[in-house]
């Protein structure tokens, strides 16, 4: 919807603005978001669902919120998301979370783009992976898919554990290579 | 200038970040991992379960089996909860509108009592879909486990701490001071001390300390002495803190307190502290504006020194504005977003001396910038830009910033930290760059901008709002029995860490901490990681030898310490237990290149790594360290020594 549809909407011309959404639309349309942002930034599964609907909690009782637009709620609820996560590390409540930094969204930028939800990163993650090598693919397969030790994986490829860790972290470059350069083609369709 | 993170085009760096982003999604593609669940119907069940309830509950009395509330929904309550609520929301409209008349009547009967907080507005104002009538109001039983919390409103006067008046089980009534100095003033007093102490509670609450016991009147006036600087003078009928600020010469060494405070690290000119001194004790005593007298002396050139603009600039910034603006002289902080580097010489220039030069900075990357004088309103808390005519020149600009601080919330939020300062030795929101700070919690915040509004609503007046701080339950807490006993000589960690957490949170007094040299604090620390004792001075009273056992239980110490003097080290080291936890997961850890670490350490604490000090770190790391983490330990605690050697 653009500011010439919306009489009521008083924004500049050409300046976009999303119809406001109702608690269980907001949710429905971003909680995707910010529950893998979480696990981006090293959260467990179980970890990832308290603290997503905690995020959502404080921000749906806030009662300054106001719903911008998609992308800008999208920023603000991982932007709370990650403060609540500092928080609780801060309290030392939580000691096998590995915590990772995201200092300017960057980590969610780099992957994600302007995708609020994240799909697009997973299915471009889908691609990405038939362009790599057979080998890497069953590498990646075991790992992440089987939880199979580098030893299993380097006797299944038939290479030393060493060139097994290097297989996988060179596929690892390879997708991410791949993922943002499609990530920068969606963004770039966007404008 | 080298940028400590990746450039995240440069194929040939793969982050920590960056790997555990792509691990997240491989597991999620691989469905190893579950995919994002739907949490829908359970948010919007606690939504609604939440704002009939307090916000903090007396549901749990026993801290100890206090679960997350999204927890506690996760194990099937959630449905239960909906399910009565459509029954007992189908009930009341009956009863209601069988009721109408004797329903308003009940009310406002119970309106005029003491109620816990029920949320009718903001949540519903928030929400555009139309609201549930409410249905039952609860009101909190007698005798309560916890304190009660007044409506907001009702004026609550307290002399002593929350636990000795609700302890009776009495209610707590308003009631009005009548001293000759200001009816009107007390109550206003009583109503914002009501709520600030509400606020800390709170918070309290939700980190889960126990605030320290209370301690004597006698005890105040010793601590608001200490801390402030002048000792209540009482005479008949006065309350501890109506007795303190009564005359210029009681209000000078906490307007010296708070000039030190505000120009902390900002070159001044000679003798202007002497003369903002003078100014700033008139202005408390009188009840004037001190908001005013912040913009008239940031518009006077003649009280700074204009050499080191950015320095002059970022001084100001982070003490009037509480600005988190160190990182952003080299890059944009990555702390907080609010901070650019080029809002930072934009600032900066504006207090550039007028003949010099323009203002350069480098960009991460090693560009070369001019600085344009300018005032950055995201600093200021203006979230829409100014709608007054553009200003040109530098002088107009910085004579406009000086006028923004007029009024501003913003400064009004960094002066409630100042006087926090004050009275407690730490910000009461610390900025988010702080490794060592206090948890942040939505109540903090809260606590925070009821102290703000009321200086905001008592027009800037220092002396009304020293006096909410010297009165708030916070100041009125003894140290916690742990500390106060000794005991923590021979407690574990754990322990350790709980009890300095109520220190951290202002539940309980600090300890009057020994300060070291850092030569002591390097031996210090170093005899504790196992490090041979380093060479000290003739005078030297630090412990050469390491004590057996590293949980300090069943320790032996050598014949040449004293068996009943507290031993310094033995303080400080229990205080390094506490804060290595909080400094394991600092922005001191996103920063992979060592050098680069160590680097920002020393920046952290305003400090210039030299060729002495380059040793430090090399010095701090244990042998027992485990390869990969012995230079992120080493940096932690040059940090750490650094900081507390200051």
């Amino acid at each position: 919807m653009t500011s010439t549809d919306d009489p009521a909407n008083d924004r500049p011309e050409g300046i976009r603005v999303d119809r406001e959404k109702s608690p269980e639309e907001l949710i429905r349309a971003h909680q995707a978001g910010v529950w893998r942002y979480l696990r981006m930034l090293g959260c467990d599964a179980s970890l990832a669902d308290d603290i997503t609907q905690e995020t959502f909690l404080k921000v749906l009782r806030h009662d300054r919120f106001t719903q911008h637009s998609d992308i800008a709620t999208a920023a603000y609820l991982r932007r709370t998301a990650h403060n609540l996560l500092v928080s609780l590390h801060r309290k030392g409540g939580r000691k096998k979370t590995v915590f990772t930094s995201d200092p300017l969204d960057e980590i969610w930028d780099r992957w994600a783009g302007k995708d609020i939800s994240g799909d697009k990163a997973i299915d471009s993650l889908r691609e990405c992976m038939q362009a790599l090598s057979a080998r890497a693919q069953l590498a990646l397969k075991m790992r992440f898919g089987d939880e199979a030790s580098r030893l299993s994986i380097a006797e299944a490829l038939d290479i030393t554990e060493h060139g097994a860790r290097n297989l996988m972290q060179r596929a690892k470059q390879q997708l991410k290579d791949c993922v943002h350069e499609k990530i920068s083609e969606q963004n770039a369709d966007c404008k | 200038m080298n940028s400590h993170q990746p450039n995240s085009n440069d194929s040939s760096t793969f982050s920590e970040a960056d790997e555990r982003a792509i691990d997240a999604l491989i597991y999620e593609v691989n469905k190893l991992a579950p995919s994002p669940p739907d949490l829908s119907a359970v948010i919007l069940s606690e939504l609604a379960r939440k704002r009939w309830e307090r916000p903090n509950s007396a549901s749990s009395s026993d801290k100890n089996s206090r679960r997350s509330s999204v927890a506690a929904t996760k194990r099937g309550r959630s449905w239960f909860a909906v399910a009565a609520g459509v029954l007992a929301l189908a009930a009341s409209i009956f009863l209601i509108l069988s009721r109408w008349d004797n329903f308003v009547i009940d009310l406002t009967n119970i309106a005029e009592n003491v109620l816990p907080e029920v949320s009718l507005g903001p949540e519903l104002a928030a929400d555009k879909s139309p609201a549930p009538a409410p249905t039952v109001i609860a009101v909190a039983p007698p005798g309560p486990a916890k304190p009660m919390t007044p409506r907001e409103g009702v004026p609550l006067v307290r002399n002593k701490p929350m636990d000795a008046t609700v302890a009776s089980g009495e209610p707590v009534v308003a009631s009005t001071e009548t001293t000759p100095s200001g009816e009107k003033l007390n109550a206003t007093h009583a109503q914002t001390l009501a709520k600030f102490n509400a606020e800390i509670e709170s918070y309290w609450d939700r980190v889960g300390v126990v605030a320290a016991a209370p301690i004597s009147d006698a005890e105040l006036a010793d601590r608001i002495e200490d801390r402030f600087g002048a000792r209540p003078a009482l005479s008949t009928g006065e309350t501890l803190v109506q007795a303190t600020l009564v005359s210029a010469a009681a209000c000078e060494p906490l307007a010296t307190r708070l000039v030190n405070q505000l120009f902390r690290g900002v070159p001044l000119a000679p003798e202007s502290q002497e003369r903002m001194i003078a100014e700033a004790t008139a202005v408390i005593v009188q009840g004037n504006r001190f908001d005013e007298l912040i913009s008239r002396w940031v518009a006077d050139d003649s009280l700074f020194n204009h050499d080191r603009p950015e320095q002059l600039s970022e001084g100001l910034a982070t003490n009037l504005l509480d600005a988190d603006a160190a990182c952003a002289r080299c890059h944009d902080s990555p702390v907080d977003g609010r901070f650019g580097q080029e809002d930072y010489w934009s600032i900066a220039s504006l207090f550039a001396p007028a003949d010099r030069p323009a203002l350069f900075y480098e960009l991460a990357d090693g560009r070369q910038r001019v600085a344009e004088p300018g005032i950055p309103s995201r600093w200021l808390g203006n979230v829409t830009p100014s709608q007054e005519a553009p200003i040109d020149s530098q002088a107009g600009q910085k004579e406009q910033l000086a006028k923004q601080l007029v009024g501003n919330r913003v400064l009004a939020g960094a002066l409630a930290n100042r006087i926090w300062e004050i009275g407690f030795g730490a910000p009461l929101i610390s900025r988010a760059s702080d490794p060592i700070a206090p948890p942040r919690d939505d109540t903090l915040k809260q606590s925070h901008a009821a102290l703000t509004d009321a200086i905001v609503n008592s027009n800037f007046d220092m002396r009304f709002v020293v006096r909410l701080v010297m009165a708030s339950d916070a100041m009125q807490r003894g140290q916690s029995e742990l500390f106060a006993s000794g005991r923590w000589r021979v407690a574990n960690e754990e322990t350790i860490l709980r009890d300095s957490l109520a220190h951290r949170t202002f539940a309980a007094a600090p300890i009057k901490q020994p300060r070291m040299g850092r030569d002591q604090l390097l031996a210090m620390m170093g005899s504790r990681i196992g490090l041979p004792p380093r060479a000290l001075g003739d005078s030297d009273t630090v412990l050469a030898q390491p004590s057996i056992g590293g949980d300090h239980s069943g320790s032996s110490t050598p014949d040449t310490v004293v068996p009943d003097k507290p031993r310094d080290d033995e303080y400080l080291w229990a205080s390094w237990v506490a804060d290595r936890k909080l400094l394991e997961n600092s922005w001191l850890h996103w920063i992979k290149d060592p050098e680069e670490q160590k680097r920002h350490a020393f920046y952290a604490v305003n400090m210039s790594p030299g060729s002495h000090e380059d040793d430090f770190a090399s010095q701090l790391v244990s042998p027992s360290d485990d390869e990969v983490v012995a230079t992120r330990n080493a940096n932690d605690r040059l940090y750490w020594v650094l900081r507390k050697s200051l």
